[in-house]
């Protein structure tokens, strides 16, 4: 089934997500490489690579888990759903929807209140304050809220039969099929 | 309050929420049922993805993202080939075999399943397979492929509690040969049913030519398990060099990787990251509810007054993860079953490595089992078939897998031998 992407923020703010991601992966490998190096060329091993690393890691898995709730790439089990009546289904989806359009808003907020209040506290090694690498968790969590949202009303308004379901018209093949 | 959140949990996710949606929420609702304040549950997703071991998932991923486009796959699975092709039905032993090498390189499951999957499974229909048995093929290779180190699920749960990544590694390979011996088995049992074809015998110049050209990927496993087992680096540090490895082979020996493959290769590592990170975090703050209500010394009692034999007590373990593979996926078990039972398999004196390569042989059939196989998935996504086409092959390669369980489960050899071997363990 193929249904069009969803319109949530425009292509811009995707366009920042994205290439956040991709340059932060970049770094994420650059740290790391640095680190071993460090330890086996340099005589004094660099103190900051390993905290940058992880930080850096908490950023790329949090835009990522952004970006696969756009991609509806996140793992769910439909098994069921499809063996029931699509009236019914409509009905579970919305709920199922519903309840995880609560659970994400919330979370998001709790999350951001989290990092806000870190931000008197300075990271050990690189005394950048700790809020830095907490606000990932609640970006990631709102990019996903919003998709569980507009997923959510698109199935009460009865424009599509289940949330989370179908490809994109304009996405990219899988990464391995697009290979002969 | 555990049956009620147990209750919640696969409610929700047979009602199709996301996985790590369903186990944030019964976390959120233990927290708030416990009287623990909800804050603890996106500071559980900090604090577990803060980590320097999780590193290595986006790593594996990118090597294998970088390992595929560069032409990688094709070559030890023409390496397999050489080796096998005389047995009827070797092109299926093929995709085991290669399966397994390229697992030998990557950490995920998942990825061995896509990258061999995608060049053998319309290779196998062209030689008259049935396209149910190619698919079963593929994906019960990757199954099988899970024992093989690195492994981002050994990681985990090395982290979770406490045993040795290098010695977990190093005690999946016997077990994995064992997995892999079954599925061949079971793949030549088909085949002899089926009167599936055979490949022509290329003799020793044609596996030495094979061999030559596979030869530079095959030398990744040795550098990563080498530079872990002798202490020169970490799981982490060893995944950043398999992706230094993974680029120089494609970009700079099989000059097959084109540069604007990367960004692809980028945005396909950081996405895959956000699915395996939010199914992490959500399940260690589920887990850590669960510790909260003391659910670890609860179920060390009742087990306690149920047996006092280690054999049953390990039995009960098995059949307790095949019921939670049904509908959890790997890393969820990981997470939240991995601490409760390791103390209590510690009170029956069963070895720690041992048990940890008894929890990865029952995720691994997990792999398979519908609904929330994600080896499964991953083959079907390529062959595009649908569960009912591909379910009468896949039995016997899911009870294969079981069968190789109980080995692996009560032959303690077979993951033992080679750690106390190699580091003393």
């Amino acid at each position: 089934m193929k249904v069009p992407r969803l319109r949530v923020l425009g292509p811009a703010v995707w366009r920042i997500v994205e290439g956040l991601g991709m340059v932060l992966l970049a770094l994420l490998v650059a740290t790391t490489l640095l680190q071993v190096l460090s330890r086996y060329v340099l005589s004094k091993p660099l103190d900051w690579t390993e905290e940058a690393a992880r930080y850096l890691f908490v950023w790329v898995a949090m835009l990522g888990a952004g970006m696969a709730a756009r991609d509806r790439v996140h793992f769910f089990v439909d098994l069921l759903l499809e063996r029931m009546p699509p009236g019914l289904v409509r009905g579970v989806a919305a709920l199922t929807g519903i309840v995880a359009s609560v659970f994400l808003l919330a979370i998001s907020w709790a999350a951001f209140e989290l990092a806000l209040s870190n931000g008197v506290q300075d990271s050990p090694v690189l005394t950048i304050p700790m809020s830095i690498p907490y606000f990932a968790i609640p970006v990631g969590l709102a990019l996903m809220a919003l998709f569980a949202i507009g997923d959510t009303v698109q199935v009460i308004r009865g424009s599509r039969l289940r949330a989370r379901s179908g490809i994109h018209e304009d996405e990219e093949p899988p990464l391995s099929t697009a290979q002969p | 309050m555990i049956p009620f959140l147990f209750g919640a949990l696969v409610l929700l996710l047979v009602a199709g929420a996301q996985v790590g949606v369903a186990l944030g929420v019964v976390a959120w609702l233990g927290a708030m049922g416990s009287g623990v304040p909800t804050v603890v549950v996106p500071q559980r997703f900090f604090t577990v993805l803060d980590s320097f071991p999780l590193i290595s998932a986006p790593l594996f991923i990118l090597a294998g993202g970088l390992m595929e486009y560069g032409g990688v796959s094709r070559r030890l699975v023409n390496f397999a080939m050489a080796l096998v092709g005389p047995i009827r039905g070797s092109l299926g032993m093929v995709v085991l075999v290669s399966t397994t090498m390229m697992s030998g390189v990557s950490g995920s499951s998942t990825a061995d399943t896509v990258a061999i999957g995608s060049v053998t499974i319309s290779a196998m229909k062209k030689r008259g397979y049935p396209a149910g048995l190619a698919t079963a093929i593929a994906a019960a290779s990757g199954a099988s492929a899970s024992l093989v180190p690195p492994s981002i699920d050994m990681i985990i749960l090395g982290s979770v509690v406490n045993v040795s990544i290098a010695a977990l590694f190093i005690a999946g390979l016997l077990p994995a040969i064992v997995n892999g011996l079954f599925v061949m088995a079971i793949t030549y049992i088909f085949a002899l049913r089926l009167g599936l074809a055979t490949e022509p015998w290329t003799g020793l110049t044609g596996i030495l030519k094979a061999g030559r050209e596979a030869s530079l990927p095959l030398v990744m496993p040795v550098i990563i398990l080498g530079g872990i087992l002798s202490g020169v680096f970490t799981p982490t540090e060893a995944a950043v060099v398999a992706v230094l490895y993974a680029f120089f082979l494609a970009a700079v020996v099989y000059r097959e990787l084109k540069l604007r493959d990367l960004p692809k290769i980028a945005y396909f590592t950081v996405r895959t990251t956000g699915v395996v990170a939010i199914v992490i975090a959500a399940a260690s703050a589920f887990a850590w509810v669960l510790t909260a209500l003391r659910i670890p010394q609860h179920l060390t009692a009742f087990v306690v007054s149920v047996t006092r034999e280690p054999w049953q007590f390990l039995l009960l373990v098995n059949i307790l993860l095949l019921v939670l593979g049904t509908f959890l996926e790997a890393i969820p078990i990981i997470i939240i079953m991995g601490p409760i039972l390791y103390p209590v398999a510690q009170s029956f004196g069963i070895d720690p490595v041992h048990f940890g390569t008894i929890i990865m042989a029952n995720t691994g059939v997990g792999f398979i089992m519908p609904p929330m196989g994600v080896c499964l998935y991953a083959a079907m996504a390529i062959s595009g078939l649908r569960l009912s086409k591909i379910l009468g092959y896949l039995l016997p390669y899911i009870l294969g897998l079981v069968a190789s369980l109980m080995v692996i489960t009560y032959v303690p050899a077979f993951s033992l031998w080679l750690p106390r071997l190699m580091i003393g363990k």
